[in-house]
């Protein structure tokens, strides 16, 4: 019987050869987008760019956070009561809230003043339609926000800190950044390269909301809060809120915590600022310098003319940073000091910018990985696969004679049809993928194995070398099938629900398992055929 | 070259030996898992931080313990890491219930404090600690090559090429052991070399890797290998079935 080889000689070298230039080919774009790349890349420059790798080999890190979407929910109670407390005084309504609005919304009080049908009638006109649910009970109306709204602001929240986390991360420079949301309120964000983690996590994670805000005549700084509340006989009146802050002295270099009793509408907010950059103070210390939009300086300029003699406090992230005196009028910038090192500045001035988070963020996971580690692990990896495709090469070739030497040229194919699909499929190679790499060797050797073992049976069974090789890989090929097939079915469970290097694995091993099928069965027959195909009459194979 | 000459071996004459053997053996890993309460589990399932410093010189490691409880961080385990001459550590950290401390940083800055005052103080750069861009960032403000008063150099891009030197000059040594070593690279022209000896500092340890995995996540990730071990095995058992009933004893 002699078949065809031209075909299957032509689509093996095709493979072989787009393999090839497909890693070839990512070599020269990977280097070509990145801009640390040496100027003239050598051949070796390319060879190394071809893949792309993992956080855990590159260096890298991983966070996934999480958003306190009842911050943002907090805010917008708060709002509303702000709200409606105005229209309350506007109608001339009496209205007593009971206590401060919290996440679930805020509640008012009951009594003999209260006027329930005028009331009713305020929360009703007063706040958005179909938002808010008013329950009247007893001596206390506890008014929420309905589910839908409720689920709508936590999922604005969580937009709009992927979209600053976003902001600030591009203003880090980090090439080549994920970051996504994940479920309902956690956000994924990988940084490859990034080596410095505590500053990363600082620029991220600091929510970044400036709030100036007038210091009351009596407001204070004192050394204890309560002292706050003394100075007004005893209980902080409503618009006034308690603030921490800090003194310094900064012979000793210490900072003892101070408290103000400020007003609590802000004069400005981080909304109305145009632009920040970092500056020098009048002790040429590092200062961050802000600039407001036309609407900020309108409000900025009212609000300092009136106030002139007064203090003003710059709050950050709910603490006060400085509280200077107002000497005259300003409109449109203002500078912020605090005894900031050079790089606090810019970490601020970058925070400003990318504007504030809209509710606090926490870090649910963080693996950050050193670039010396990273580098460790692709040599052990380089290493491990060497040596491993090494021994299998003699154990098969000793054990196998000249069908060995076959099952070895079969492999190293394998191998390099493994990497050129990697590289044209952009898939990112991790330790554990390494690892898929491997394994795929061993599956291959195993297709070669079950291939010969039944090539020898059917010698033994006196079937002539030419009919027992082809028999033998129509035999053994429905074998190879089933171990492939639920292999697969692992990779692709392990796909769905492992995390980015598990992931890893599973596409090196799927992508290796669809290579060693055409190699093990295609290819290693292909190469039977070349040797003994020519010859009419075969004596013997050297199996 | 033959191991096996005959592999017509009847298992089916000798199946009582065989299930015999697949009981114990089944038995004994039982039994293992109940006298060892299950298999260890890394971070990933259990939750906690795992984090992997590199010094130096040999590290002491019931002092970094001292170091790291004085922190107010509870700590499972200090163990070296790796090969000796590497002078690596593994801190384990345990769980916390309530989720988002920031673990590593307090480790990191407890450390610094503790073993290399210095590295912590205002306007040092320690260059084991601090990474590329913090280094570009000094570089470019300092410029100690006066990039920016020659009108036909960019400044920014030269010393990212002499960051890039430095830094991956790290990377394969794993950590500086001074400011000396730092500075020999030939990459490095002499003005940088001579400003990093004078403005920067080598610290006595590097970090190599830092996880850590709050109850959330770790949560996720049992449910979710749980979840991927089920439905893989599953799937193969179906393909099995399916496979053998219709077509293998077909074929044979």
């Amino acid at each position: 019987m002699q078949k065809p080889l031209g075909w299957r000689v032509a689509l093996t070298l095709a493979v072989l050869v787009g393999s090839v230039f497909a890693y070839w080919w990512r070599g020269q774009e990977a280097l070509k987008v990145n801009p640390t790349a040496p100027p003239d890349p050598t051949f070796g420059d390319v060879l190394r760019n071809g893949l792309k790798l993992g956080l855990d080999l590159r260096g890298g890190i991983h966070l996934v956070m999480q958003v306190k979407t009842s911050d943002a929910l907090r805010v917008e109670a708060q709002d509303a009561l702000e709200h409606v407390k105005d229209e309350a005084a506007k109608r001339g309504v009496a209205l007593t809230p009971a206590g401060p609005a919290d996440a679930s919304g805020f509640a008012i009080a009951i009594n003999e003043k209260s006027e329930p049908t005028k009331l009713r009638d305020l929360l009703k006109t007063a706040l958005p339609p179909n938002a808010w649910d008013v329950s009247e009970r007893g001596r206390e109306w506890k008014v929420s926000l309905k589910d839908a709204e409720r689920t709508a602001i936590e999922d604005q929240a969580v937009r709009q800190a992927v979209e600053t986390v976003r902001n600030r991360v591009d203003a880090l420079g980090v090439a080549e950044p994920f970051i996504g949301r994940q479920g309902t309120d956690r956000i994924l964000i990988q940084l490859p390269g990034v080596d410095d983690p505590g500053r990363v996590k600082e620029i991220i994670g600091t929510t970044g909301l400036l709030e100036l805000k007038l210091v009351d005549d009596k407001g204070g700084p004192f050394s204890k809060p309560e002292e706050v509340a003394a100075a007004y006989g005893g209980t902080v009146p409503q618009d006034l809120v308690v603030v921490e802050g800090f003194s310094e002295d900064s012979e000793a270099r210490t900072r003892t915590p101070v408290y103000y009793g400020l007003r609590r509408a802000s004069v400005i907010t981080g909304r109305d600022l145009k632009n920040a950059r970092v500056d020098r103070d009048k002790f040429n210390q590092p200062a961050v310098m802000f600039f407001l939009n036309a609407q900020g300086a309108v409000k900025f300029g009212d609000a300092t003319g009136k106030n002139v003699g007064k203090r003003l406090a710059i709050v950050l992230d709910n603490r006060v940073q400085s509280a200077p005196v107002i000497n005259s009028q300003i409109k449109d910038s203002g500078i912020i000091e605090g005894n900031f090192t050079l790089d606090r500045a810019e970490a601020l001035t970058l925070v400003l910018k990318s504007g504030a988070l809209p509710a606090e963020m926490i870090i649910l996971e963080e693996r950050t990985v050193g670039p010396s580690l990273g580098l460790d692990s692709i040599r052990k990896g380089v290493l491990a696969s060497i040596v491993g495709m090494i021994l299998v090469f003699i154990a098969t070739v000793f054990y196998y004679r000249l069908a060995g030497v076959n099952a070895v040229v079969a492999l190293i194919l394998n191998a390099i049809i493994l990497l050129g699909a990697m590289a044209w499929l952009n898939a990112t190679l991790t330790l554990p993928g390494i690892a898929g790499f491997i394994l795929t060797i061993g599956m291959a050797v195993d297709s070669n194995v079950l291939i010969f073992e039944r090539i020898r049976e059917e010698m033994d069974n006196g079937k002539a070398p030419k009919a027992a090789i082809d028999l033998g890989f129509k035999r053994a090929f429905a074998t190879i099938i089933d171990t492939h097939v639920t292999t697969v079915a692992a990779a692709a469970f392990l796909f769905q629900f492992g995390t980015g290097p598990v992931r890893g694995f599973a596409v090196t091993l799927v992508i290796g398992l669809v290579a060693s099928m055409f190699t093990a069965v295609f290819v290693s027959h292909l190469l039977f055929d070349l040797v003994y195909g020519k010859k009419t009459k075969v004596e013997a194979i050297s199996i | 070259m033959r191991i096996l000459r005959n592999s017509h071996i009847d298992f089916l004459g000798i199946k009582w030996i065989c299930i015999g053997i697949s009981i114990a053996l089944s038995l004994i890993g039982l039994a293992s898992l109940v006298i060892k309460r299950g298999p260890k589990l890394g971070i990933d399932f259990t939750g906690g931080a795992q984090i992997v410093y590199a010094f130096s010189q040999k590290p002491d490691e019931n002092r970094i313990r001292t170091i790291v409880e004085g922190a107010n961080v509870k700590i499972d385990s200090v163990q070296r890491f790796d090969k000796p001459e590497k002078n690596q550590v593994l801190l384990r950290i345990p769980m916390e219930q309530k989720e988002g401390r920031d673990i590593a940083r307090e480790v990191n800055a407890a450390l610094v404090k503790a073993l290399f005052p210095q590295g912590g103080a205002p306007g040092a750069f320690d260059l084991n600690l601090n990474g590329a861009d913090l280094l570009l960032n000094k570089l470019v403000a300092e410029d100690p090559e006066k990039f920016a008063a020659r009108p036909s150099v960019d400044p920014k891009t030269e010393y990212t090429r002499i960051t890039q030197a430095i830094i991956g000059q790290r990377s394969e040594k794993v950590l500086f052991a001074s400011v000396g070593d730092a500075a020999s690279d030939p990459r490095i022209p002499p003005a940088t070399a001579a400003w990093l000896k004078e403005k920067t500092v080598a610290g006595p340890f590097t970090l190599l890797s830092a996880e850590n995995v709050g109850p959330q996540v770790g949560k996720d990730l049992r449910e979710r290998g749980m979840w991927a071990v089920i439905l893989s095995w599953a799937a193969m058992l179906a393909y099995v079935a399916v496979r053998f009933r219709s077509l293998s004893f077909g074929t044979a």
